[in-house]
């Protein structure tokens, strides 16, 4: 299939209505010149064959709330939806879709350019600028010098599914070695010695790292690339199942509230960590990733039975938050690590870590104990207004300092005019990357959905908490390989397609932007209730009583706040109150996991620290892949893997 | 302080118009804290952003019809005007379209060479006074605040302006590169650029980016070529 073809598409024209999309009343429609060369008249000339309407009437939501501590998948009960109306959407078909924009994304692109694959790309923030990758910051790039296969067991520590990993590697001529492929993506490293070879900020026989690097430049490589089309801010809200097999995805176009089919042989998941459950600081959770992440395609794999694991584990660093719209932000925040133990006071200013009780040698090589120690300080009420510890911009600390956090440093003081020698900056334990994704096999694809591959698929991150760039290459060059390796060998094209199920979707989706209900509460507003019930049970230090407290809360926001969610705005054209409204479901939902997954476990593991159990558990080595239980309440297969040697 | 915000939904409104909203302020507020609390307060309102420090520009906006990032810009009591970034078609209230524009940013960062770059040539060709001059343009979070200003983008619209002048500036201190970058240069519009500072006044990764240095340099190696206009502006 050529480009103009790849992305063929039947526009399914309901009769003028005013639930359509605005865009299609208007005809004024913000277009992507990502995705120039796809011929929108094609649409037309293919209406008849693929058209099919969805009647969305009172009661016909797609929402089931059965009681208990489910999350409805809607908000219906007991709620009008206005009228029947017709809805109509566009339907694009493709072979590989690929869903996500950031690091995962690009190295499953970086592999389909290399092997010649044709791709349609999605991401929900504009192209370039979403995700984790899409913020323009300095990166560590961390490798293996000995590659993925021999010598990777820094990163291999804490995966479970061992066997992945061999797969991957041995799949792999280009094992990540070394700086040269991303130089030639259109990075500069410009971090040099004297003599202008490449400076190694770390350089061992098991791992290598280079600063100064900037990923946009890979966005913009493989956004130019021919084989590669982009549809950018458009937001996926399921995806689209035929007979258990994932036939593709569905979404909004959210300029104009359009809705899309995305019609795919193989579709791979790279959709980001999503962290938007952890607290709340005006303008962000305690974490220096971004709003976009908000699990939404693994909470609609969920919603259709699929199992979830790796909740429970996250990633955690300390980061400053005030003033407090810049908390944690990686452009206007700095923050500390075990280097600055020495520096770390609490609010008498005693610098806690250096006590003699605490082993320091350990704090330095061992980044969980570490981040334990200030936890704990923090919940014994030692910490400030914010529960923070602190941290003074000294000079020494100024010296060691990477230059991304002095720029902060310096901004914070420039605009504040405060002087942080003498006036330390509250610090939290931010979360910056979260699990919570899938199940997938040995070759990257969902256990329940043939045809779904996942690059931060569970048990491949597991216990490390989230993914780094190593890891995303890895993994997302693996994943467009299975993924490649299906539509060869497994993949069979449909006798029928059947559209009810994206149908379901949109009506689900329209019943949540229409429908009124008296004394309604606005979904940010439920938003933040999540983040506020869910902030004490998810940090490093998780008690029972917390654990306990935030499943209370999230099935009374469940029972009692979803079924009144309702939008003070009920346009389609990028309507806020609508995303924060698909958002918050999807929020909960990974909250539940994420809380439950960590109760049901007797013991300690990875980055979280039970007081009640202080110990790991062999017995729970293992990963948890939790599913609805039919009942309106949460299940879990044990999930246990071959202890496969590795590195091999 | 009393925030004016420009709201339009352009598949609705015949044209934009502005609603004013209460908005309690508190010491070191920025300005995308204030929409917030409009937004999870007052009313809805449409509006972008992701980093919250100046890394990504999704949330750049007039503010006082002066473009700035509303995440680091603090508000002050008062009254105020906050309304869509111009020169950019609006898709919703405060959220505007420059995919066009930085699809062209894109493109112009893309380097161009013959072949791929070996190990030895990446350590051999770079010199670390040309590391020095590309670290900081990669500060530039491709925002276009500076663009917006630009006077020399108003009176010479084919100008490509700062934000692409800087990605063309990129590429020719980047010695891996191999196309003729000051022919671009210039053939976009080096000196039709009035060497205000204007670009460098309203960018907030000002910092690191020295717009006017970066273009004296840019002209010094285009005249060192012949590459030379008869009337050039802001000399
Ligand atoms: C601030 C920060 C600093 C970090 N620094 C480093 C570092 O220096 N080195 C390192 O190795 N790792 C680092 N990491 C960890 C890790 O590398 C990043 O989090 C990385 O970006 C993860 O890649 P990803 O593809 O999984 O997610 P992302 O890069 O976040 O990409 C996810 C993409 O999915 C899109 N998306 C989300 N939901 C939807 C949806 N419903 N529909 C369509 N698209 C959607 C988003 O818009 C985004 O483009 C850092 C992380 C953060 C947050
Ligand atoms: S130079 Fe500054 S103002 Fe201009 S696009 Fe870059 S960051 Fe924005
Ligand atoms: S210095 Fe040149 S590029 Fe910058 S604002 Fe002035 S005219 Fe524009
Ligand atoms: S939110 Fe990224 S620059 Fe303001």
């Amino acid at each position: 299939m050529d480009k103009d073809e790849q992305v063929m598409a039947a526009l399914v024209k309901a009769g003028p209505s005013k639930e359509v999309p605005d865009a299609e009343v208007s005809g004024k429609e913000p277009r992507s010149p990502w995705s120039e060369g796809v011929s929108r008249r094609s649409f037309f000339k293919l209406g008849g064959l693929l058209a099919g309407t969805a009647v969305v009437g009172a009661g016909l939501g797609g929402c089931s709330q059965e009681g208990g501590a489910k999350v409805p998948d809607s908000a219906s009960s007991g709620a009008a939806t206005k009228g029947e109306t017709e809805i109509g959407y566009t339907v694009y078909e493709t072979d590989m879709l690929v869903i996500g924009a950031g690091f995962g994304s690009v190295s499953a692109c970086s592999e389909a350019a290399r092997l010649g694959q044709k791709v349609l790309v999605i991401d929900k923030g504009p192209y370039g600028f979403g995700g984790a990758c899409g913020m323009n910051w300095d990166v560590v790039y961390t490798w293996s010098p000995k590659g993925t296969e021999a010598q990777d067991s820094v990163f291999a520590r804490r995966t479970v599914n061992k066997q992945l990993f061999i797969n991957a590697a041995k799949s792999d001529p280009y094992q990540p070695d070394d700086y040269l492929p991303i130089i030639n993506w259109g990075e500069t490293l410009n971090d040099r010695n004297p003599d202008g070879s490449i400076h190694l900020k770390v350089d061992m026989p098991m791992s290598q790292q280079a600063e100064w690097g900037f990923p946009r430049h890979w966005l913009d490589h493989f956004g130019k690339a021919d084989n590669i089309t982009i549809h950018d801010y458009t937001m996926i809200t399921d995806i689209f199942v035929n007979d258990g097999v994932c036939i593709g995805a569905v979404g909004i176009y959210l300029p104009t509230g359009e809705f899309r089919v995305y019609r795919s042989k193989a579709t791979i998941l790279a959709a980001g960590g999503c962290t938007g459950i952890y607290g709340w600081v005006t303008l962000s959770p305690v974490t220096n990733n971004v709003p976009d992440n908000t699990s939404d395609v693994e909470m609609a794999v969920f919603r259709k039975g699929g199992r979830i694991g790796d909740s429970e584990h996250a990633a955690y660093d300390m980061m400053g938050i005030v003033p407090s719209g810049w908390a944690s932000s990686e452009g206007s925040m700095f923050g500390g690590d075990s280097l600055d133990i020495e520096f770390m006071l609490d609010k008498d200013g005693v610098a806690f870590c250096m006590d003699p009780a605490l082993d320091q040698d350990r704090m330095l090589v061992d980044r969980i104990y570490f981040n334990q120690i200030v936890a704990q300080v923090i919940m014994d009420g030692r910490g400030g207004p914010n529960g923070g510890i602190y941290l003074p911009a000294n000079d020494e600390i100024r010296k060691q300092m990477r230059y991304m956090y002095l720029r902060c440093v310096n901004l914070i003081e420039e605009k504040t005019g405060a002087d942080l020698r003498e006036e330390p900056m509250e610090c939290l334990i931010e979360m910056y990357e979260h699990g919570g994704t899938p199940i997938i096999d040995d070759n990257m694809m969902s256990t329940e959905f043939a045809g779904l591959f996942c690059v931060r698929g569970a048990a491949t991150l597991a216990e490390g908490g989230g993914s780094h760039q190593n890891r995303n290459r890895v993994l997302g060059g693996y994943a467009m390989r299975c993924a490649m390796e299906y539509i060869k060998k497994s993949y069979k094209e449909p006798e029928k397609i059947d559209w009810q199920d994206a149908e379901k979707e949109f009506s689900r989706l329209t019943d949540l932007r229409t429908r009124e209900v008296s004394g309604g509460i606005r979904p940010i507003t439920i938003q933040r209730k999540i983040q506020r019930a869910t902030y004490p049970a998810m940090g490093v230090i998780r008690t029972t009583a917390d654990l306990e407290a935030a499943r209370k809360e999230l099935a009374r926001i469940a029972e009692e706040d979803i079924p009144k969610m309702a939008l003070s705005d009920h346009a389609s054209a990028y309507n806020r109150d609508w995303k924060d409204a698909i958002e918050t479901i999807n929020l909960l939902q990974l909250a539940r996991l994420s809380v439950e997954a960590t109760y049901v476990r007797p013991e300690t593991r990875g980055s979280f620290y039970r007081p009640e159990y202080p110990e790991a558990n062999d017995d729970w080595k293992c990963t948890l892949g939790f599913y609805d239980d039919g009942k309106g309440g949460l299940a879990f297969d044990k999930i246990t893997w071959p202890d496969v040697p590795y590195p091999a | 302080m009393k925030l004016t915000i420009t709201r339009f939904n352009p598949s609705v409104d015949a044209k934009p118009y502005d609603q004013v909203f209460d908005v309690p302020t508190f010491e070191n507020m920025t300005l995308l804290e204030a929409v917030m609390y409009v937004h999870e307060n007052l009313e809805p309102i449409s509006f972008d952003y992701t980093c919250r420090g100046r890394l990504c520009g999704r949330c750049s906006v007039m503010y006082d019809g002066i473009p700035v990032f509303a995440c680091i810009q603090f508000v002050s009591e008062g009254s105020h005007t906050v309304a869509p970034l111009e020169g950019f078609p609006v898709i919703r209230d405060l959220i505007v379209d420059k995919r066009r524009e930085q699809k062209a940013i894109a493109d112009t960062y893309e380097r161009v060479r013959i072949a791929p770059l070996t190990r030895e040539e990446i350590n051999s060709q770079m010199t670390t006074e040309a590391a020095d001059k590309l670290r900081w343009i990669e500060y530039c979070c491709r925002c276009q605040v500076c663009t917006v200003i630009c006077p020399a983008k108003k009176d010479t619209p084919q100008y490509m302006g700062p934000s692409r002048l800087l990605a063309v500036a990129y590429r020719h201190f980047d010695p891996y590169d191999q196309a003729d970058r000051l022919l671009e240069a210039v053939a976009g519009g080096l000196w039709d650029c009035q060497m205000c500072g204007s670009c460098t006044k309203v960018c907030q990764n000002s910092p690191e980016i020295h717009h006017l240095d970066i273009w004296k340099e840019l002209r010094a190696d285009a005249t060192a070529r012949g590459l030379t206009v008869a009337n050039p502006k802001g000399v």
